[in-house]
Parts: structure tokens; C-alpha cells; sequence
């Protein structure tokens, strides 16, 4: 079988900025009180009187070209088979160079005493392996969100790949697994 | 909503500091020692001071980690690619190397290993130096870090600090020579050789400051433009020149850190101090520069962590 490569569609014509992912991530990975592995982000654009609103979820990439993984000193953060960036625990000194690296800011730097983690988005692989769908996925009442195999040309998440998906922040070039379907007015 | 955690922060200034003042200290010690003709005084101070100030900023950058049980993995396992993993082998070296010669300096053991290892301390010192910038420098799509210049310009402050510490440390240099003694057996103990600095030493030491000082505020300058020139240049100067920090950079870093210095070390030198404020000149200035170095850092430390929350997320 073809190696697989977990990836995200986010649709921000969908998005409706009703937090019900953040939540439901905190829920199912149990995220330290304050912090959120993925969050909403209001764009406001246009010039007078034409403007515009809408919300963007934001959330790890899972570059293919992690600046995170390349700043990591002892090779905690890395990719998993999966395609995802993972960190390992046990290699992890804490340091915090991941969470300043990435530029995306999705990291955050645990507390000492509830381990001192980096925190951030796993794309749930423990759901996915499980053949189940993250808990964003599930909780978003738009169904603005898709998650599965980009390797597998029938995915339902290939279908809105063609419906023109694009990388955050090309220019960057770190090739994420995560994609969004821009907003259109 | 986004609220802000700070990842980084004074722990990180004080050690990006006294790691400057160890590599300008072992940089003047291991010139002093391949080099003839440096003064006894200075480059054996030098060598004995080298080692410590980067053991205080170790234990800095330890007790910032969150997971410090873990910190002796970052010796063992590698990644090419992270500037920090190759600091953490610099941050190891150094200190052995230079305990190592101030060990040799002291008794006066002068061999090939000390010829080796006062080279060692060179490239060493160098590394150090540079890495202690490289650090913040190697992060992109920071408007404030992202910056070559930054590791140059800690270079140069961290040549300005090291001298201006031995200026400090050299007045009381035949006083902190018995403290050590006392801890040494007498048949061990190396014969006295005067230590303190004495006036024309400390001339010659404002004016190699000085040079480096100006070089800094030239470096500062083309920093602040090349932050300009940058799609990014109204965070960058945002959080340094205009915003929060503001105070600390002009006042504390420019002013009381490079500009007065310079001026009291050009009159001192000149000769036009006279009474009264020739007793401060010779402590207050080389206090300055440290306190406007320590700044140096923490502006830059903290004004990268601030642009975090109002970075526009697209270009
Ligand atoms: S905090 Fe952990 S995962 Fe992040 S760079 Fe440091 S060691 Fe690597």
C-alpha cells in the first residue's frame, strides 16, 4: 500500500468563526487551560465602504519543510510517517526555539508543571490511524473542514483540492500538508 | 483573544550577555598569548576571567529550559540543521578550553598544549560570540530577529563588554589574585606578579573601546535601515524604536550605553577631565557600556517576542 500523507482542507467560504473546533480540540487532546492548538483569526479586509469580514482557523501546518524540525537541536520535533511533525518527548529539552521558529506561530510552550511541551496541532493521526476524523472535523457545524489521504487520488480530500486549495504563505516555502480554499466575496 | 506567552525572556538576555563578555575576554586573552607584546596584566586577567561569566549565563539558559532533566540530550543527539545544537557544542567546549588555559596561565606552564588551546580559545571565543546573535538571527519571519547585522552587532558589543569588564575587574586585580591564593597550598603557589591596571593601560583600553563603540552605533544605524527597507520594517522599528521599549533603546542602550561612554573616554583620553570626575571616569565608563550591552539584549530579545501577536499573517 502507497505510503499514506495526512492532510487538512480548510474552506474559509464555510468557516462561519464559531469556535466549536478550538473547543473540541481542547476536549479531545486536553490542552492546557488558556492555550488553544487551534484558533480563530479574524480577517478584516477591503478599503471603506467595501469591507469585509470573515475567520480563518488557524492551526499547525505540518510543513513538509518544517522550520520547526530544522531548528530543533536533538531532532524531537520531526516528521512522522504520516507525513505530520510530531515531538518526541523524550528528546525534548523544552527549549522553545520550535515555538519562535515556526512562522506560523501555532506553537506554545507548555507549563513546567504540566510537562513543558510545545504545545500543538497532532491532526489527531490517533483518530485518523483509528479510521475516525479529527476532533475539528467533527465538531464544525459548517463542514468547513476536511481532513485525509492526499496520496490517494479518490479522497474526498483530492476532490476539494481541486477546487482550489492553497498553501498559507507560499512565499515561505515550507510546503504544508494544510491547505485553504481562499475567501471569495 | 490571542493572548500572549512570552517563550523566551531576561534569562535569555543575561545569557546572550555574559556569553559576550566570556568571548570577548577569551578573545583578548588568546591574541594576548599568540601575539607578543600585549600587556602582562591584561592578557593574564584575561585568561583568568575568560571562563566564568559564560558558566553564569549556562546555568541561565538551563534554568529557562522546560524540560530540564532533559538537557544533557542535547549533547548527545544532533541536528545539523539547528544553530542551537551547534551552540550547545560551542557552549561545551569554551568553558573547558578556557578553564584549561587559565589553569596553565596561572602556574605558568607555557607548552605546545598551551600554544594549542589558547588557539583553541580563539575560534572558540569567535564561535561563542557569534552564535550568541546567529541564535535570534537564524529565525525567520521574525521582523526584528530575522537579521544578519544582529549577530555582527553582538559580535561587537561582545569585544566592547569583555574589555570594559577587564577595565572594571583590572582595578582590583592584585586584591581578587590573594582571594584565590588563599585557596591555593603555599609550595604551589606561582610568584606574585602585579596585576592592576595602571593608568596608561586603561588609556589605551578607552581608546580600543571606543573604536568598538563607534562601530556599534554604525552597526545600530544600518540595522534600523535595513529594518526600514523591509516589508516588515514598521513592526521591526515598531517594537524598538517606537514602542514599548523605546526608553530602554534611546536612553539606555544609545545613550547611556554607547554615547556617553564615548564622549567620557574621548575627554578622559584627552586629558580635559580634571578634579572630581576623574576618580568616576575610570569605573563609570566601562559600567556604562555593560549596562547599555545588557540592554543591548534585552530590547532585542523582548522587542522580537512582542511583534509576535501583531504580525500581519500575510504578506
Ligand atoms: S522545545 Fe523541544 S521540540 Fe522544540 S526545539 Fe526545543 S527540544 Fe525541539
Amino acid at each position: 500500500m502507497a505510503k499514506k500523507r495526512w492532510g487538512k482542507i480548510v474552506d474559509l467560504n464555510k468557516c462561519v468563526g464559531c469556535h466549536a473546533c478550538s473547543v473540541a480540540c481542547i476536549a479531545e487532546n486536553k490542552v492546557e487551560e488558556g492555550k488553544y492548538r487551534t484558533k480563530i483569526i479574524e480577517h478584516e479586509e477591503g478599503v471603506f465602504p467595501n469591507v469585509y469580514k470573515y475567520t480563518e482557523k488557524w492551526s499547525c501546518n505540518h510543513c513538509q519543510h518544517a522550520p520547526c524540525v530544522d531548528a530543533c537541536p536533538t531532532k524531537a520535533s520531526h516528521y512522522t510517517e504520516w507525513g505530520t511533525v510530531e515531538v518526541k518527548p523524550e528528546l525534548c529539552i523544552g527549549c522553545g526555539y520550535c515555538v519562535l521558529a515556526c512562522p506560523y506561530r501555532v506553537r506554545i510552550m507548555n507549563e513546567r508543571k504540566h510537562g513543558g511541551l510545545p504545545e500543538k496541532c497532532t491532526l489527531c493521526v490517533h483518530l485518523l490511524e483509528k479510521g475516525k476524523k479529527p476532533a475539528c472535523e467533527t465538531s464544525c457545524i459548517a463542514g468547513a473542514i476536511i481532513t485525509g489521504d492526499l496520496n490517494d487520488p479518490h479522497s474526498e480530500i483530492n476532490q476539494w483540492m481541486a477546487k482550489g486549495a492553497v498553501e498559507r504563505r507560499p512565499d515561505l516555502m515550507t510546503h504544508p500538508n494544510v491547505f485553504i480554499i481562499p475567501y471569495r466575496r | 483573544m490571542v493572548e500572549h506567552h512570552f517563550t523566551w525572556g531576561y534569562l535569555i538576555a543575561i545569557y546572550l550577555f555574559t556569553a559576550g563578555i566570556s568571548s570577548g575576554a577569551g578573545i583578548v586573552a588568546a591574541i594576548g598569548y599568540i601575539v607578543n607584546g600585549m600587556d602582562e596584566r591584561l592578557k593574564r586577567l584575561a585568561a583568568y576571567f575568560a571562563p566564568f561569566p559564560v558558566l553564569i549565563g549556562l546555568a541561565c539558559l538551563i534554568l529557562d529550559l522546560h524540560r530540564p532533566w532533559n538537557f544533557y540530550k542535547v549533547l548527545i543527539y544532533y541536528n545539523p540543521t539547528s544553530v542551537m545544537s551547534w551552540g550547545a557544542f560551542f557552549l561545551l567546549v569554551f568553558p573547558l578550553v578556557s578553564l584549561a588555559f587559565a589553569v596553565m596561565v596561572y602556574f605558568n606552564i607555557d607548552n605546545k598544549l598551551r600554544r594549542f588551546l589558547a588557539w583553541m580559545e580563539l575560534v572558540f571565543g569567535i564561535a561563542i560570540g557569534v552564535y550568541a546573535g546567529l541564535l535570534l538571527a537564524a529565525i525567520y519571519n521574525n521582523p526584528v530577529w530575522s537579521n544578519p547585522l544582529i549577530a555582527f552587532l553582538f559580535f561587537i558589543s561582545a569585544l566592547s563588554t569583555g574589555i570594559c569588564s577587564l577595565m572594571l575587574i583590572g582595578r582590583k586585580g592584585d586584591k581578587l589574585d590573594d582571594l584565590v591564593r588563599r585557596f591555593i597550598p603555599q609550595k604551589w603557589q606561582p610568584e606574585k606578579i602585579k596585576l592592576d591596571f595602571d593608568k596608561k593601560l586603561f588609556l589605551r583600553l578607552l581608546i580600543v573601546d571606543a573604536v568598538f563603540i563607534v562601530l556599534e552605533l554604525m552597526v545600530i544605524s544600518t540595522l534600523l535601515i535595513s529594518y526600514a527597507l523591509r516589508p516588515t520594517g514598521e513592526i521591526a522599528l515598531g517594537a524598538i524604536i517606537t514602542g514599548g521599549y523605546y526608553l530602554l533603546f534611546w536612553i539606555g542602550v544609545v545613550l547611556i550605553g554607547l554615547t556617553i561612554p564615548l564622549i567620557l573616554g574621548i575627554m578622559e583620553v584627552g586629558g580635559r577631565i580634571k578634579g572630581r570626575l576623574g576618580h568616576i571616569v575610570p569605573w563609570a565608563e566601562p559600567t556604562m557600556v555593560l549596562i547599555g550591552g545588557f540592554l543591548l539584549r534585552y530590547v532585542i530579545v523582548y522587542g522580537g517576542e512582542i511583534v509576535y501577536p501583531i504580525l500581519t499573517l500575510y504578506p
